[in-house]
């Protein structure tokens, strides 16, 4: 019998999904460090052409996927051409071990959300470098020495892992509700992070940091790889996420302005992140006596030790705020980690017709599994590693063979009248040129200077071994997507 | 701020938030326009 799709309860439900999904940790501690190291405010110029020549493009094409066939990603693909499931298995493996390290980085953040009602990170720099390092984490210092569990890590990821559960387990009309709250929560703390980032001294100084413009960035080919880099892994694409997303939609939904809407709202969140971090590097940075350019940081460095070192030196209410940035960095994150975890279950479950409240528990217990690896004292490293193989090779590949099947085997212009009939913003043949040339020459560029660059000076300080065992990793992956894509499902029936 | 930082913050609002304003508008007015034709159809 065939089962009822799910449905959003409105389409502002979906649209906040799929806000809340691109909204994330990159949006506080990526986004304003990338724009200040590539020339400030002209870094406007490159990532607003990404944005409308990759981002919305791509964006709109996961839409029109998801929607048109109302299937998860591997069926979905498959329903577009036939051959192309694998495409559709391997975003879904990747997304999934994504979603285990991405569990593992909220767990931090739970644990220093904890901490920041008393400040139990330290009082110096130093202090809460340590704090981090050794105290949090118990760094093992090379990736081949696992050591023991770290605790706290491992009970920060089960709360993680029974948030996701929890957001997931009534189905997508209960998580059309949650994310109102998980997209305007952080929104409202951003905004109060920004009101008092503004009030304190020094704040103006590292505004100007933040937004002085360099146009010479913009004839260095780094500036455009970075903004096209920072689009493309922002917006939640090619990992499944919006294809899922958008089948629980109607399809006579509109798709062009949605995709604007998620698009515009991301990217907007991410320039407003940047005032309220460069407005206390610029505290931070006049209360040390030192120039913004020395404290200014990206990563876990900004987030765990930079920011902690600033909330200490606030004049007043220093716990309350501390708690206001672990508070918005929890909520940014969580939205994104169960939409992590939706594309896997959802094409399980659309592939052998399994029932979701069986797949989803197995799903989220397997991650809590693999996340143990991340909670040990060389998990750090496997962190980092993970991170860098799934997102620079991975899911690059993954939008340019998304692409390549659309814009070659399916047909750009044939997709384009299909996106034009049921939507109130109208895409001219422009959308074709950039999804059957400029988007996957980017991604192309990009995965090939990833490749050289890995080749020619390997990654970090990391042994050759660990290299290897990323690129092998990703191998495998793919070998197991080609093998889930010729196991029968009951579409095939 | 210096001059140069308030005019990347200007564009950079314009773009982003006057955008997304406008998308958001179109978004409105269709449903409005859906909700009409509901009406006159009942």
């Amino acid at each position: 019998m065939p089962t009822i799709r799910e449905r959003w309860s409105s389409r502002s439900s979906f649209v906040f999904a799929a806000i809340g999904s691109a909204i994330g940790l990159g949006n506080v501690w990526r986004f304003p460090y990338i724009t200040y190291q590539n020339g400030g405010g002209a870094f406007l110029i490159p990532y607003f052409v990404a944005l409308i020549t990759a981002g919305i493009p791509l964006m709109i094409l996961e839409y029109y996927v998801g929607q048109e066939t109302q299937r998860a990603p591997p069926t979905a693909l498959k329903k577009i051409w036939k051959k192309s499931e694998w495409i559709g298995w391997f975003s879904v493996c990747l997304v999934f071990f994504l979603s285990t390290y991405y569990s593992t980085i909220m767990s931090w953040c739970v644990n220093y959300f904890y901490q920041s009602f008393t400040l139990g990170w330290g009082s110096t720099p130093e202090a809460i470098n340590n704090f981090f390092n050794n105290t949090l984490l118990g760094k093992s210092g090379s990736p081949g020495i696992l050591g023991g569990i770290q605790m706290p890590v491992l009970i920060g990821l089960a709360i993680t892992w029974i948030s996701i559960y929890l957001c997931l387990f009534r189905g997508v009309k209960i998580l059309g509700k949650i994310v109102y709250f998980t997209v305007c929560i952080p929104w409202l703390l951003l905004i109060i992070m920004v009101i008092r980032g503004l009030s304190l001294p020094g704040a103006i100084e590292g505004l100007n940091f933040y937004l002085t413009p360099d146009f010479s960035v913009l004839l260095k080919p780094q500036a455009w790889l970075a903004a096209y880099g920072q689009i493309f892994y922002t917006l939640s694409l090619a990992m499944g996420t919006l294809i899922i997303y958008a089948s629980y939609q109607p399809k006579d939904s509109d798709i062009t302005a949605n995709a604007f809407i998620t698009s515009l709202a991301n990217c907007g969140t991410a320039f407003l992140a940047g005032f309220a971090v460069f407005s206390t590097l610029g505290y931070l940075a006049q209360s040390m006596g030192v120039s913004v350019p020395e404290v200014t940081k990206s990563g876990l460095g900004l987030a765990f030790v930079t920011y902690p070192t600033a909330i200490n030196l606030l004049p007043v209410a220093s716990r309350f705020f501390g708690a206001f940035f672990f508070l918005l960095l929890l909520t940014l994150g969580i939205d994104s980690a169960f939409s992590e975890v939706e594309p896997v279950v959802g094409s399980i479950v659309d592939k052998w017709g399994l029932k979701k409240k069986w797949v989803l528990p197995l799903v989220c217990i397997f991650g809590f599994l693999v996340g143990i690896l991340y909670s040990t004292r060389g998990g750090f490293y496997w962190v980092d590693l993970a991170d860098h193989f799934i997102c620079n090779y991975g899911i690059t590949l993954v939008g340019l063979l998304e692409c390549i099947v659309i814009g070659y085997v399916f047909g750009a212009r044939k997709a384009r009248s299909c996106i034009n009939e049921v939507s109130d913003v109208r895409i001219g043949p422009w959308w074709d040129v950039f999804i059957k040339f400029i988007t996957p020459i980017v991604l192309g560029v990009s995965f090939i200077m990833q490749l050289i660059k890995l080749i020619q000076n390997g990654y970090g300080n990391y042994p050759i071994w660990t290299i290897f065992t990323g690129m092998g990793f990703i191998v495998l992956l793919l070998i197991l997507s080609v093998i889930l894509s010729r196991r029968k499902g009951v579409s095939d029936e | 701020m210096n001059r140069s930082a308030i005019v990347m913050l200007i564009f950079g609002s314009l773009i982003l938030y006057g955008g997304l304003a406008y998308f958001i508008f179109q978004a409105a007015k269709s449903r409005h326009l859906a909700n009409k034709k509901k009406k006159r159809i009942f």
